[in-house]
């Protein structure tokens, strides 16, 4: 039983241990730099070998978006990698397929696969992931922004196996000329309430609703959340869901701040507005990773660690405003990290993360746990509305 | 078995391989089907990994929860009942009209009806969530606006919803299985009722309906394993928490979508397979001891057959309502819906200010929606390799079947007859374990998430429809020219090639271009077997309706130009070939 146990004693003992050593690693500066420029140097040769990255993405960036990437990376490190980019979508599909990948020993189709945190940190436990050596100081020579932000790019136990280039702020988006901001549930508690029957479809994820834990006791939660399901919501994937709320079917929907940017982009004067529930407001980070196995592993380095800089931010943000943005970098971010950042300012929203302290780690890893598991998959079936 | 074959071979004074080949390529066609209809009843025994093999019982203990016996499994029944019921209204009295009666342009008719097959099913379901969703469709805002009625009275997300939808889908599949009886029955018999005083409605409920039993039996057994087969449109309409069907869990258990990224349940997918695979068997086997009483219900003879239209008098204009009524639900209503989606930003119902953003902003960057070069090469090589492959095995086996008397040929058909029971889901699984195994152990066989998977799944799954043109195309060459060609000295092979394959060219283009057509709007299988370099368009137009806001007006851009290029495609292989294949040969199974 204790063995069994074993490795989660120890991601709990190396999770209170990084916590406690998360600041600025202190490092002479000129060995930092000297040996950072060759290093990246050796990486840039290397990567230029392979010539090519498998690379699962982000699918709102779109072709356009992809092929901007894709040029500025070479352009910036003088190479001719080709990107073969996977803009189909389905994370929950792609994380799956890689632990079957790697469960089974064959090759992983992907060198780099983007998804919000936890899903990094399952394939972290299963040792998936492909640790980048000397990771600071290759950071402090591709990006000084990303490095001056370290500690939240690549954080805790994440800590050179996880990259994040975003982050997804959990709001509501609403239809201004169907209800009134008033109107809406001011906590996710009052989701259940009878009067909003109808009214809004339910998350496909739980990943938001875990963030829940934080603020109410784990029973009082899942109480909640069962209370959201009597009236069988439909369970809707986000950009479906924001389809047919655009449409009228829905007057409003728990989801990402970002959609409303996404449509007003589009047409300005689009009826969709944003507002965030009072007791809690989740902000998910957004990881890349390169996969233990990778058959272009530096190429999958270089993009990684690249891919948190300003420089990728903004074409992201610019191109086809993708769902990419950015409230980790202090500066050199686009239109969309401005407009949540702003939203964000403008309610006075408290973010929470499961990064913010020791007691919102503890809690996120013990979602990792069996008991964690089983409580998790509660909350699914209640959301879901199956009994 | 290849005694006979090699004894004749031998007098023949034959050379090996003209002899043996065609019974190796059909042996090998079947050797296929067989391997991989055992590779998921494996599968539903297996707990682990394909490369891990841990037997036992748990799949199905897991499967058979509360779940699958109170809501899976009665929905399923429901949607393959239910789209039977509607196929049946609607392609029975349609291919009495078109083909029995005086209907005005009946060809005209007929054409579209086939029109209609190539519209993806999908597309058709998006189009009806925008006209039957229960708040925003636009007929219910119709009802609502014109009876003063408080809620909308019809809904196309839920059960019923699946139903009628894939009912409206499945409709010319029925219709032209309809078509040869329907044609062939014989008029003295509706002429005989009516001079013993029986009224028209009489006629066709005692006498016409109950002569073409067998075929609206068979129809329907083929309808029903069809229907519960399907994915995409219980998937589309249903969202997952509303009509969890065997096809959707299946197919979520080989890409699951919840939080936790785990690993895939391939073994109670598997279970799920047998579950679907299961009562269509019983059918087929039911529709055999109907067919073996065949001679019941024979009524085209020797003596004085001759097939008349019947005049429907002042009757054919509500004949001509029907048909256009059926063309109406079936392809205008959800075209019109896709086509207003594809020139907006984002889906909106009309208004002033939605009117003003009306654009052809999506048709001007098609190419960036269609997803680059790749995706085009993908679906060219779908396209064009499936019917070559399908056809190819199709006439090998049809040789030895029909040309030949080796023991062991019934086997051959039935075994070619196969995949026309199991369902096509269960072969995209099949592929997926496959492909993981060869990505293992024969890393060079390139069938782990390459559009070689997704054709061996498509040229699989129509074999059965192959066969039984090859072997009707067979049937009618007699075999005094297969003699001739042997006196003068051609070799089987030849002979093959040279003699017999052109005369049944027409019986192969049709059966290609339809086996292309069929593999062009496939997504089951598509989707199942999909990776990062084998998209087709049909999974692209997928992936773009659930990508962002502008999802649903992209995939609509990029829907309605498939159909047009499809209708196109069509059009320049009847000029072509100068068959019109669309309304196809009577009685041939389309879909």
């Amino acid at each position: 039983m204790f063995l069994r146990h074993m490795h989660r004693i120890v991601l709990w003992c190396i999770s209170v241990l990084v916590f406690s050593l998360s600041g600025p690693a202190v490092r002479p500066a000129a060995t930092a730099e000297i040996s950072g420029q060759q290093l990246l140097k050796q990486l840039i040769e290397a990567a230029r070998k392979e010539g090519r990255l498998d690379y699962f993405t982000i699918s709102s960036q779109g072709e356009r978006g992809a092929r901007e990437i894709e040029t500025a990376f070479n352009r910036r490190f003088d190479l001719n990698i080709k990107f073969n980019t996977d803009l189909s979508g389905g994370e929950a599909e792609k994380f799956s397929q890689a632990q079957m990948e790697a469960a089974a020993g064959i090759p992983p189709t992907y060198d780099v696969l983007q998804g919000p945190e936890h899903r990094p940190l399952g394939a972290w436990e299963k040792k998936a992931i492909q640790y980048i050596d000397n990771w600071e100081a290759l950071l402090k020579e591709i990006s000084s922004e990303a490095y001056e932000v370290r500690d939240k790019i690549s954080p805790l136990v994440l800590a050179g196996y996880a990259f994040a280039f975003a982050n997804r702020v959990k709001a509501i988006n609403y239809r201004t000329d169907l209800i009134s901001e008033d109107e809406l549930p001011q906590t996710r508690k009052e989701l259940g309430n009878p009067k909003y029957k109808g009214m809004y479809p339910q998350e496909k994820w739980i990943t938001g609703t875990e963030y829940g834990t934080l603020v109410y006791s784990r029973d009082e939660w899942l109480k909640i959340v069962q209370s959201w399901s009597w009236w069988n919501p439909p369970v809707l994937h986000y950009p479906v869901a924001v389809q047919r709320m655009m449409a009228g079917e829905f007057k409003f929907m728990p989801s990402n701040a970002y959609y409303v940017f996404q449509v007003k982009a589009r047409d300005p004067k689009a009826p969709i507005g944003l507002a965030f529930f009072k007791d809690l407001t989740p902000v998910t980070y957004v990881l890349h990773h390169v996969q233990k196995g990778a058959k272009h592993p530096n190429a999958a380095k270089l993009f990684v660690l690249w891919s948190t800089s300003p420089e990728a931010q903004n074409i992201w943000e610019n191109v086809e405003n993708a769902s990419a943005e950015n409230l980790i970098l202090k500066r050199g971010t686009g239109p969309m990290s401005t407009n949540v950042r702003e939203a964000v300012l403008k309610k006075n929203v408290k973010l929470v993360s499961w990064w913010d302290n020791k007691k919102a780690l503890d809690m996120f890893l013990w979602y990792s746990t069996p008991e964690g598991q089983e409580y998790s998959k509660k909350l699914e079936q209640a959301q879901y509305g199956r009994k | 078995m290849g005694r006979a074959f090699l004894t004749g071979a031998a007098e023949a004074g034959e050379d090996f391989f003209s002899r043996h080949l065609p019974l190796f390529f059909a042996w090998f066609a079947c050797g296929v089907v067989v391997f991989l209809v055992a590779f998921v009843v494996y599968m539903t025994f297996n707990t682990g990994l394909p490369t891990t093999p841990n037997l036992s019982f748990r799949n199905y203990a897991d499967a058979f929860d509360s779940y699958l016996v109170r809501q899976v499994i009665p929905n399923t029944a429901i949607v393959g009942l239910g789209t039977v019921a509607v196929v049946l209204f609607f392609s029975v009295p349609l291919a009495w009209l078109l083909h029995r009666t005086n209907v005005p342009l009946r060809e005209l008719w007929t054409t579209l009806i086939a029109v209609a097959v190539i519209v993806p099913g999908f597309l058709k379901a998006m189009g009806w969530l925008m006209l039957l969703s229960p708040k925003i469709g636009l007929i219910n805002h119709f009802f609502v606006y014109v009876f003063g009625l408080e809620e909308a009275p019809l809904s196309v997300t839920n059960v019923w919803g699946v139903a009628f939808v894939q009912g409206l889908v499945l409709t010319p599949t029925m219709f032209f299985l309809l078509a040869g009886p329907v044609r062939s029955l014989d008029p003295a018999l509706e002429e005989a009722a009516q001079v013993s005083g029986a009224t028209m409605w009489q006629t066709i409920w005692r006498v016409s309906l109950r002569v073409l039993w067998p075929a609206i039996l068979g129809g329907g057994i083929y309808t029903f394993m069809t229907s519960i087969a399907m994915f995409e449109i219980a998937a589309l309409l249903g969202d997952i928490s509303r009509v969890p069907v065997l096809a959707t869990e299946l197919f979520l258990k080989i890409k699951p979508y919840g939080s936790e990224a785990a690993i895939p349940r391939y073994g109670m997918a598997g279970v799920y397979a047998m579950l679907i695979t299961i009562p269509s068997l019983f059918l087929l086997l039911y529709y055999r001891r109907v067919i073996e009483k065949g001679y019941r219900y024979a009524v085209v003879s020797g003596r004085g057959y001759r097939p008349r239209d019947m005049d429907l008098g002042t009757g054919r204009f509500l004949a001509l309502f029907f048909v256009f009524f059926y063309l109406l639900l079936a392809v205008i209503l959800p075209m019109l819906v896709l086509l207003w989606s594809s020139l907006l930003p984002y889906f909106a119902m009309p208004s002033r200010h939605v009117f003003s953003l009306l654009s052809l902003r999506w048709y001007a960057r098609i190419f960036d929606l269609i997803g680059g070069p790749k995706v085009i090469i993908n679906t060219i090589a779908l396209v064009v390799c499936t019917p070559v492959i399908v056809l190819f095995f199709s006439f090998m086996i049809s040789w030895i079947v029909v040309k030949t008397r080796l023991r062991g040929r019934g086997w051959m058909d039935a075994i070619a007859m196969a995949p026309h029971a199991i369902p096509s889901i269960g072969f995209g699984f099949a592929l997926v374990v496959f492909g993981i195994l060869g990505r293992k152990w024969l890393p060079w066989l390139p069938l782990y998430q390459t559009i070689g998977a997704i054709i061996i799944a498509n040229a699989v799954n129509r074999l059965s429809y192959a066969t039984r043109i090859t072997n009707a195309a067979l049937l009618q060459v007699g075999r005094e020219l297969e003699e001739s060609a042997q006196v003068c000295g051609a070799k089987r092979l030849g002979t093959m090639w040279w003699i017999v394959a052109p005369l049944i060219k027409p019986s192969l283009v049709f059966g290609g271009l339809w086996t292309g057509l069929l593999a062009f709007r496939e997504i089951s299988m598509a989707l199942m077997l999909a990776g990062p370099n084998n998209q087709v368009l049909a999974v692209r137009i997928w992936t773009k309706w659930q990508t962002g806001p502008t999802g649903m007006s992209e995939a609509s851009a990029l829907g309605v130009s498939i159909v047009i290029l499809m209708g196109l495609v069509v059009f320049v292989a009847q000029k072509a070939v100068g068959v019109r294949f669309l309304q196809g040969q009577q009685g041939t199974n389309v879909a």
